[in-house]
């Protein structure tokens, strides 16, 4: 039953052959928004990296000691949500402490982290997939950091294309969702390399 | 979105075939990339159209005040 694929294979393949942003598309709403500046896309990158690698490793225990023993199918999704909506709290404080610049900066979007379809996204994979706990770990340590990579490459791309002849109506989310739209292309050539499922 | 990207991608509407069979079909709109390309180009057509209105009007009010 549990698919019989190497962690560490699992873990390549979370971040590059099905990167969950530019392969699966999900994550992408502050994704787009985030990215305008590099500093803030690193912390947002990380914030959403330790809240993916946590909440899969509690959901995975909670899966296999609460729901499939007390038979709460029902009751996954609402069970998983508030697990990532109790760990986005304790990051949000976190975060406020140790870097009050930071939390000014990403404004709503880090509470937003709670609703960040990639989150519950990796969650709800990993029990549709029946990995083992090792796997769970590093596919969603993987896929967080498949997402970190993503929003820097294109904060990094934004910012060089902000001194650039872009044509007047598509400055700003125009020239973005173009980005984006190559970027999704270029990873399409990974596709098939290694199997996750 | 999705009438373009079926449109070219399939050459149907709701299923019903409207385009001609000698057309070849744009892959691209099928697969998801397309979708950022398409609301791209809607982005740039809407703007640019009101960024015109608003030069127009400018200048419209601009040789009134004169």
């Amino acid at each position: 039953m549990v698919p019989d694929i190497n962690p560490i294979v699992l873990f390549f393949a979370s971040i590059f052959t099905s990167n969950i942003l530019l392969t699966n598309f999900l994550g992408m709403c502050s994704f787009i928004s985030i990215s305008k500046d590099l500093k803030s896309s690193n912390g947002l990158g990380l914030a959403v990296t330790l809240v993916m690698t946590i909440t899969t490793a509690i959901n995975w225990i909670i899966e296999k000691y609460l729901i499939i023993p007390l038979g709460l199918g029902y009751l996954r999704y609402i069970i998983y949500i508030i697990i990532i909506a109790a760990v986005v709290q304790v990051l949000e404080m976190i975060i406020d402490r140790v870097s009050p610049n930071l939390y000014m900066v990403l404004g709503i979007f880090l509470p937003l982290i709670t609703v960040n379809c990639a989150i519950l996204g990796v969650a709800l994979f990993m029990q549709l997939r029946n990995y083992s706990f090792i796997q769970s770990v590093f596919f969603g340590l993987g896929s967080g950091l498949g997402w970190w990579l993503a929003i820097i490459l294109l904060a990094a791309i934004r910012k060089k294309t902000e001194n650039a002849p872009v044509p007047a109506p598509l400055k700003g989310v125009g020239i973005t969702l173009i980005t984006i739209g190559i970027m999704a292309m270029a990873f399409i050539g990974f596709a098939g390399m290694i199997k996750v499922q | 979105i999705a009438f373009f990207r079926e449109l070219l991608g399939f050459g149907t509407i709701f299923g019903i075939p409207v385009l001609p069979k000698e057309f070849t079909s744009w892959t691209i709109m099928v697969m998801p990339p397309s979708a950022f390309f398409v609301l791209a180009i809607f982005i740039w057509i809407t703007r640019g159209m009101q960024m015109k209105s608003l030069t127009t009007k400018s200048a419209e009010q601009g040789t009134i005040k004169k």
